[in-house]
């Protein structure tokens, strides 16, 4: 294998590809990143087991062939090279060393063979899915020319999202996701497609968080949910274009999902798990409501939290009609704060005890318009609170619990 | 690798092949027995089998093909649906929940570790033997209960291998009962040990208890004509040493087996002598502790073990043919002419009595001292 590429072509590919390869790991070749040249084209794949990242970019290739290539000491030499200039690689097809030429010099390192790489997912052998947007109407080019002899494939969705709308998703909900090893199923981002809107929740049972959208692509699957792990959603998080989403269905089981975004592929696996029924715990018919401004909620929350119990962290919000006062006491060390913030409440004097570091991390992801209003709804000091930007739209709703005060 | 290159072990393939065929895959099995008798081959062999895209049945048994491309993984270890758990050595600093169970290796370690799978994968029957690794640990067991919860990379039944499963820690057998109760569908956990009795109740209470049995002499000295290309005579040597364990014949085969017979049989033959002996049996029993090397006593109490069978068989058959050191043939005619009349099977039970006590950490002077003195006894008035 034999072909040039520039510094700041492969530099590229390398950093989106980085993300799957294991730093350390049992199985050889999974260290390696494999390369494929083919019709000026290089494709550059590296895998834990778990995602699985495929990227092309083009080359000037004078000799076709495949080759794993140590992906540490390949990325490390080419961030060391930086970014101007271009490199040469060739691979011997016999020995598999490798040689790269650089205006600096001549480095030598030892691949592997290819053929001792995984089978990959069945999902790298299909074609991207053929579809694009042009900004009013979804085109999905039908492929059946192409593939009809796997007619009999079973016919998994393809979803278009924006950019925006994944990235929405995916950093409104992930920060969230549980790392509870005894529930698997909350340890991920439940992504619910239904006909025109999509759902993304993820909870950690003391907190839920549920984003949703209406794509500009309408024709959704129905009813389907699948679970990202943390780490898709991570992924998605970092998206750097408009991405196509599609599925390898496996006995009528969602096996893998992949992501197109431009010329790079992701597949990953999806966590195989029963969501449990998160509606039931969204509270209804709520009579009480908090509305207060979100940067000074933020502000306060972070002096008054010194004062906060270290292992409780609690803090507690006393409701009256006139007067919302923020307090925080620890008894072991005989300290306390109390702020009085600006806000209404619509009920008789209560008092609401809250984890203050759940609290803030919510509050800082809920958008708000300019007024900065945020509201707080419940019906009990003791029962789940509902918290979102006080205005009527439904596209991020937040539950927490509250702590029990003394 | 194939079911046919499994030495012995009759009952549990055929156990494990009923299973197969009938598609009543437990969820998790228990592989119990002594060391180095192709548990940890079988259960490989086994998870081959079951991803196999397109297995074989021949002569009753089913078996991988080998061929597909579920088959060309396994011949490197690296199939998506087979995981190993085993000891790691210690990191640098505990481990916390975000740790990966590697992080905290070394390069070399981690290099130590694909030597090891990568000889496994060349022979089954390779032990995975890890520097300072003493413990499976609980980053491990994280690892993989999040791995199960994903899902499938490829079609096929996940196995999931724990070698050596005495190892787990206690916080490690703990987070695996769940895992092991109720594993996600097509899952199936195999737990392998040599020490049944190290293992929480809870945790074989869970599993399919699958007892293997050592293997015979017979099987024995196959398996080392045909994977080591020992010769006959040493064969039988050998596999008589090693007490139904491969592993331990692999053991003898490094040693000088020869010399080692020799220190001990020159040993007895300086207890027996009519004078002057104690000095001379005193430093010769130094020579032999001087090796600190817990192994080699037994190795010698062993050999003097076998060496008084092959004398008592001769002189109360009057058969030489029965005889492990075939290549001693005269000595042993003499020593079973001069000492036949004595009480041997007393000699023998003493001997097995100080390899116990060698294994319980008796002072091992003490042990040797003791034992050649009485052999003189015994022997000699």
């Amino acid at each position: 294998m034999n072909f040039t590429i520039t510094l700041s072509d492969i530099q590229q590919a390398l950093l989106k590809t980085m993300p799957a390869l294991p730093r350390k790991s049992t199985i050889p070749v999974l260290e390696h990143l494999c390369f494929t040249a083919k019709d000026n084209l290089l494709s550059i794949i590296a895998s834990d087991q778990d995602i699985t990242i495929m990227t092309k970019v083009d080359v000037t290739c004078e000799e076709e062939g495949e080759v794993l290539v140590p992906g540490k000491r390949f990325s490390d030499i080419v961030r060391a090279l930086g970014n101007s200039g271009s490199l040469e690689f060739k691979s011997d097809e016999e020995s598999f060393n490798i040689g790269i030429k650089t205006s600096f010099g001549k480095y030598k390192m030892k691949g592997i063979d290819p053929n001792e790489y995984l089978t990959l997912p069945e999902l790298f052998k299909s074609e991207r899915p053929n579809i694009s947007f042009d900004g009013a109407e979804l085109k999905v080019e039908s492929p059946e020319e192409s593939d009809a002899a796997e007619g009999d494939k079973e016919k998994a969705p393809v979803i278009y999202l924006r950019k925006e709308e994944a990235c929405f998703l995916a950093e409104k909900t992930s920060y969230a996701v549980s790392m509870d090893e005894y529930r698997p199923a909350m340890n991920g981002v439940l992504f619910q497609f239904r006909g025109n809107y999509i759902n993304a929740v993820a909870t950690d049972s003391y907190r839920l968080v549920k984003a949703s959208i209406m794509p500009e692509q309408q024709n959704l699957p129905e009813e389907m949910d699948v679970i990202f792990s943390a780490r898709t959603a991570d992924l998605l998080k970092k998206s750097e274009n408009d991405i196509v989403i599609s599925f390898v269905v496996n006995r009528e089981k969602i096996t893998h999902a992949r992501f197109d975004v431009d010329n790079t592929v992701v597949v990953s696996r999806v966590i195989d798990e029963k969501f449990p029924a998160y509606e039931a715990v969204i509270p209804l018919n709520n009579t009480l409501f908090i509305r207060l401004s979100k940067t000074e909620l933020i502000s306060t929350i972070k002096r008054i939290s010194i004062f906060a119990n270290q292992h409780s962290h609690q803090i507690i919000l006393k409701l009256s009609e006139n007067e919302i006062i923020v307090a925080a006491e620890d008894d072991d060390t005989a300290s306390s704060g109390s702020e009085a913030i600006n806000g209404t409440f619509n009920g008789e004097y209560r008092e609401i005890g809250f984890n203050y570091k759940l609290l803030e991390e919510l509050i800082q992801y809920i958008d708000v318009d300019d007024e900065d209003r945020i509201r707080f709804e419940f019906s009990e000091s003791s029962k789940a609170v509902l918290i979102r930007a006080d205005d009527d739209s439904d596209n991020l709703l937040m539950i927490l619990m509250p702590s029990r005060t003394k | 690798m194939a079911w046919n290159d499994i030495i012995g072990q009759h009952r549990v393939k055929n156990v494990l092949q009923k299973a197969i065929k009938e598609n009543r895959i437990a969820n998790s099995y228990c592989f119990s027995g002594i060391e180095g008798i192709g548990k940890e081959a079988v259960a490989i062999e086994f998870a081959k089998t079951v991803n196999c895209l397109s297995p074989v049945n021949q002569e009753g048994e089913r078996s991988a093909c080998g061929v597909c491309d579920s088959c060309k993984q396994f011949r490197f270890l690296q199939h998506p649906n087979l995981t190993f758990i085993y000891s790691l050595p210690a990191g640098k600093s505990s481990d916390s929940k975000s740790d990966s169970s590697f992080s905290k290796l070394s390069e070399e370690q981690i290099e130590e570790i694909q030597a090891q799978f990568k000889l496994k994968a060349k022979d089954y029957y390779h032990k995975i033997a890890i520097a300072n690794a003493s413990q499976i640990k609980i980053a491990s067991i994280r690892e993989l209960k999040k791995s199960l919860s994903l899902s499938q990379m490829q079609a096929g039944r996940r196995v999931i291998i724990v070698l050596r499963a005495d190892e787990l820690s206690k916080e490690s057998a703990n987070s695996f009962l769940k895992t092991l109760e109720e594993p996600n569908k097509d899952v199936t956990i195999i737990l392998i040990t040599a020490r049944q009795d190290q293992i929480l109740p809870t945790i074989l209470s869970r599993c399919q208890q699958i007892i293997f049995q050592p293997l015979s002499q017979d099987e024995l000295e196959q398996l080392l004509i045909n994977k080591q290309s020992v010769g006959k005579t040493d064969a039988k040597l050998f596999a008589c040493f090693a007490q139904g364990s491969y592993q331990a014949a692999l053991e003898f085969l490094n040693e000088d087996i020869k010399k080692l017979r020799k220190d001990a049989v020159d040993l007895l033959r300086t207890a027996l002598r009519k004078r002057v002996y104690r000095y001379e049996l005193a430093s010769r029993i130094d020579d032999i502790l001087a090796s600190k090397d817990k192994k080699k006593y037994i190795a010698v109490l062993l050999h003097l073990l076998v060496w008084l069978r092959d004398a008592s068989t001769v002189s109360l058959t009057g058969n030489i043919n029965f005889i492990v050191n075939i290549d001693q043939k005269e000595d042993i005619q003499s020593f079973a002419k001069n000492f036949g009349s004595k009480n041997l099977i007393q000699a023998i039970e003493l001997i097995e009595k100080s390899i116990s006590q060698v294994n319980k950490n008796v002072q091992n002077q003490l042990i040797f001292l003791n034992l050649f003195l009485k052999l003189r006894k015994i022997l000699l008035f």
